[in-house]
């Protein structure tokens, strides 16, 4: 037998899920170029970046924080890895430290999170001029080429007839929801968004845990920054300006409480499907791009909103 | 039940916040099979003193004896392994989550990595079952629950974790008439069952009826312990008001044990 | 059913069309799409102006479109892959950045969808490109440097505000300025600051250098949109008629600008120009098979207060308060 809160998740599921669906079909009726095969994998190649920063932001806002950061953190690991194969080193091995600077700046938010008593939402601000700071420092703002096959395969080829970015879409948010759903992290996560005193004195390693949501919003971030490498050629340090702002609108419309305690991470996936929908569409409609901010702006109020009247506004 | 040591001893602790001194000097002890309630106006250190016990502050100086043996509580996993149980009166459960979810919260267990629901949810039936306790749904988040609910569900968590000490911080205050009634009932039987029960609460009429002994507090420290019935519940306001203890001949008794 | 959905949904495609105020589109035989980097930048609009006026008088389906806003890397690039799922017979682009767009122009060759690019080039590399029409900005700010020493009489401070540091644009003006600055023994370069094409930007670094070289006698900025905040920044500290303050790009509230005295010159890079030749040589090679040169240059213009005149402005659409 289910019980009721897997119901209850597997509702707010369908229900973006439908959202998604309506959408769709609306714009394939509007476009004949909307579902076709070439639109389909573009699509998926455009969503991969903000789908995965979802993720980790929304294992950040369930724990009642945020991180604005993200992008600049990108940006970071990104010239990080592109620096290192500008030097000759391996791709790969660029890659893992691309992953190893993104972890480090989430470590960072943490410890300032946790160890400094400063609110989330200050701390990673913080962060983020740092990064994108370090990023321009380094670099001397110039963008470094990176023609090499492994990015190039990683953002412009397919594997089994779908582009490779999906893939790490796919990965990352099959982990994050097992993590979630089924260890004692996830646990932890959910008890701190909902309570951080109580878990304290339940005994729950509140800062410990904290720290370890932030490293893994940092290392989401990296594992963007190689979809993007690839994606772009190129490392430009000011690339992923505001995409933080994207990652939270994903996070929201998906309906994943902004109070913390509540939401499923997969309706971030959906939140970022949508919002790559919009702009896809009205792209291919041939409206203007001002149009789209007003569109997904739009989308987001109604998404909470509608939120709000489903569970008969929570204080 | 005399003949038996104490389960707990707190000798001269001490605490201060910054300039305030929130405790000075206070001792408390608590025998199995009884119920010690802590008195005192607001700030007189009732929650300080029980904080440390419980793991959530650290005393400045002083010691804890747990069955004998001197105990070092540094933080809340530490208090439960020397068997100390706490119920906050608001901090008790995450309402969020489930019942089972918040029985085994920071003690969940798990298999290669992974959380056993089904054991903590059939676990958590039973323990709730062994207290005669009834909620809707085991899946249902505890913040769609009675007060009464939620309280049980706290117990019964200190109950499956072999609590021999346990803290109760204002268990009836947020409870009606029939739920009082219903925790009180919970209390009697883990009283019967051999655990110590520091009771802290404003209710003198609650604290009068269930509690063996008392500890009145005032300004941080010790005004007097004493059996409970040896005063009449207005000499107990007047010494929580006046901070004094009234010199009475026949307070005796386990009032004694108190040094 | 087909016909119906395609009746249906270009007829709704024509209702957003006239909603948005565009010019309507007629069923053409030859389809384009024109990227650029923002559509909001008058700059673009006009270079869109004259592609439009290009596509109308080749009978071309054109489509205009660019990502939210400069900067943002990864939505022209989904523009790009929008559009060429649309198949068009040419691609003109605007690219953002010249690496990240090569992976970009190698799919439109892989599908076999010629690529010119205008105003700004694509690094050499795997991407082929047919064409680049556009300024040469390096030669373009030599001369606007030139114009400048020349108002200086051959001494004085001067002061540079930057596009982006790692566009490319921006190192090709900033090194065209720098090559008769340095060549200039009397003109002294105090400040070279990147205000990202970014009015309020230019407007803060502007108080910067005033505060730290109060002495300055001449504010160039890469773009329009900074020297008007270099504008304001001198007007705010009364030395508007010590400072000589130029431009590039002849936006219109540049020329308003001139025309009031506040700004001293802009470059007109005849955008439109740029955007009817980009349209143009597109049609040549799809229509003709001809094969353009390597490089079309439009030339640009000095302008000051003088060159504003009724004429000019109606002849780009602009009318100034």
């Amino acid at each position: 037998m289910k019980s009721l809160v897997v119901r209850l998740q597997s509702y707010s599921l369908t229900w973006i899920i439908l959202i998604a669906v309506i959408l769709g079909a609306v714009l394939s009726n509007l476009s004949p170029y909307f579902l076709t095969t070439g639109n389909v994998t573009n699509l998926m190649k455009q969503v991969s970046i903000v789908a995965i920063l979802a993720a980790g932001q929304s294992i950040v806002i369930i724990s009642g924080g945020i991180d604005l950061s993200v992008g600049s953190v990108l940006a970071l690991s990104a010239i990080t890895i592109g620096w290192l194969v500008q030097q000759g080193v391996d791709p790969a091995l660029a890659s893992l430290c691309g992953l190893a600077v993104g972890t480090f700046a989430g470590f960072v938010n943490g410890f300032i999170i946790t160890r400094g008593r400063i609110a989330p939402f200050i701390a990673t601000l913080g962060m983020l001029g740092i990064a994108r700071g370090l990023a321009l420092v380094v670099t001397e703002g110039v963008s470094y080429q990176v023609l090499v096959p492994f990015f190039l395969y990683i953002g412009n080829s397919s594997f089994l007839g779908l582009p490779v970015p999906i893939f790490f879409v796919i990965v990352t948010f099959a982990a994050i929801y097992v993590m979630m759903v089924s260890s004692r992290f996830g646990r932890h996560v959910y008890a701190i968004g909902g309570d951080e005193r109580v878990a304290r004195l339940q005994g729950i390693p509140v800062d410990r845990q904290k720290t370890k949501v932030y490293m893994l919003s940092g290392f989401l971030a990296a594992v963007a920054a190689i979809v993007m490498v690839g994606r772009l050629a190129a490392t430009p340090p000011n690339v992923a300006q505001g995409i933080e702002l994207q990652a939270i609108a994903a996070v929201i419309i998906g309906g994943i409480s902004f109070a913390g305690g509540r939401g499923v991470v997969l309706t971030a996936l959906v939140g970022a499907v949508i919002m790559a929908m919009i702009t896809n569409g009205l792209n291919i409609l041939g409206i203007s791009s001002f149009w789209q901010q007003v569109l997904i702006g739009a989308v987001i109020i109604a998404a909470v909103w509608l939120d709000n009247i489903k569970s008969g506004i929570r204080a | 039940m005399a003949e038996t040591g104490p389960l707990v001893e707190m000798r001269n602790i001490s605490k201060h916040f910054g300039g305030l001194q929130a405790l000075t000097d206070v001792s408390v002890d608590l025998y199995p099979g009884e119920v010690v309630g802590i008195l005192g106006h607001n700030g007189a250190g009732k929650s300080t003193l029980i904080k440390i016990l419980a793991g959530a502050q650290r005393a400045d100086s002083g010691e804890i004896i747990i069955a004998g043996e001197h105990a070092h509580i540094g933080d809340p996993n530490d208090a439960r392994k020397y068997g100390v149980e706490t119920i906050y009166q608001e901090l008790a459960l995450c309402g969020n989550l489930s019942a089972p979810a918040n029985l085994f919260m920071g003690r969940e267990p798990q298999r290669f990595g992974f959380l056993r629901k089904k054991f903590m949810r059939d676990e958590a039936a039973k323990a709730l079952k062994k207290l005669s306790i009834k909620i809707k749904s085991l899946g249902a988040e505890v913040e769609s629950m009675s007060g009464g609910q939620r309280q049980a569900i706290s117990i019964s968590r200190a109950v499956y974790f072999d609590a021999r000490i346990l803290i109760m911080d204002e268990p009836t205050a947020a409870l009606g008439m029939e739920e009082t009634e219903m925790v009180i009932k919970l209390i009697q039987e883990l009283k019967s069952n051999g655990l110590g029960i520091f009771w802290i609460s404003h209710d003198i009429h609650d604290v009068y009826a269930f509690t063996d002994r008392i500890a009145i507090l005032n300004g941080g420290r010790n005004v007097i312990t004493c059996a409970t019935k040896d005063f009449t519940q207005d000499e107990i306001v007047s010494m929580i008001i006046t901070g004094k203890p009234l010199d009475r001949s026949q307070a005796t008794g386990q009032g004694n044990r108190a040094q | 059913m087909k016909i119906m959905k395609q009746i249906a949904s270009s007829v709704v495609g024509l209702a957003v069309v006239g909603l948005m105020g565009s010019a309507p589109v007629f069923a053409q035989d030859m389809k384009m799409s024109f990227i650029v980097k923002d559509m909001t930048n008058p700059y673009y609009w006009r270079m869109g102006e004259g592609a439009k006026k290009a596509a109308a008088e080749l009978g071309i389906d054109l489509t205009f479109v660019s990502a939210k806003v400069n900067g943002d890397i990864e939505g022209q690039i989904a523009v790009v892959e929008t559009e060429l799922v649309k198949s068009p017979d040419a691609i003109v682009l605007v690219p953002m950045n010249g690496t990240a767009l090569i992976p970009k122009v190698m799919e439109a060759n892989n599908l076999g969808i010629p690529v010119i690019t205008a105003d700004t080039r694509v690094d050499d590399g795997p991407g082929k490109v047919e064409t680049f029409v556009g300024l040469d900005e390096r030669e373009s700010f030599a001369g606007m440097a030139e114009w400048v020493v020349e108002k200086l009489g051959g001494t004085g401070k001067v002061a540079i505000l930057e596009g982006f540091r790692g566009s490319s644009t921006a190192e090709l003006r900033l090194n065209g300025m720098m090559d008769v600055f340095n060549a200039n023994e009397g003109i002294e370069v105090v400040a070279s600051i990147a205000a990202d094409w970014d009015r309020e930007k230019g407007l803060k670094a502007s108080e910067d250098i005033l505060q730290a070289h109060p002495d300055v006698a001449a504010i160039i900025g890469s773009n329009d949109q900074m020297a008007l905040g270099a504008v304001q920044a001198v007007k705010g500290a009364g030395k508007l008629d010590q400072v000589l303050i130029v431009g590039d790009d002849a936006i219109p509230s540049a020329l308003s600008a001139l025309k009031a005295g506040d700004l001293d010159a802009t470059i007109d890079g005849n955008t439109d120009r740029v955007g009817y030749e980009a349209v143009k040589a597109a049609y040549e090679l799809v229509a003709n098979g001809t094969k353009p040169d390597a490089m079309i240059t439009v030339p640009s213009s000095i302008m000051i207060d003088k060159d504003v005149t009724q004429a000019y402005l109606d002849g780009r659409g602009i009318e100034l308060e």
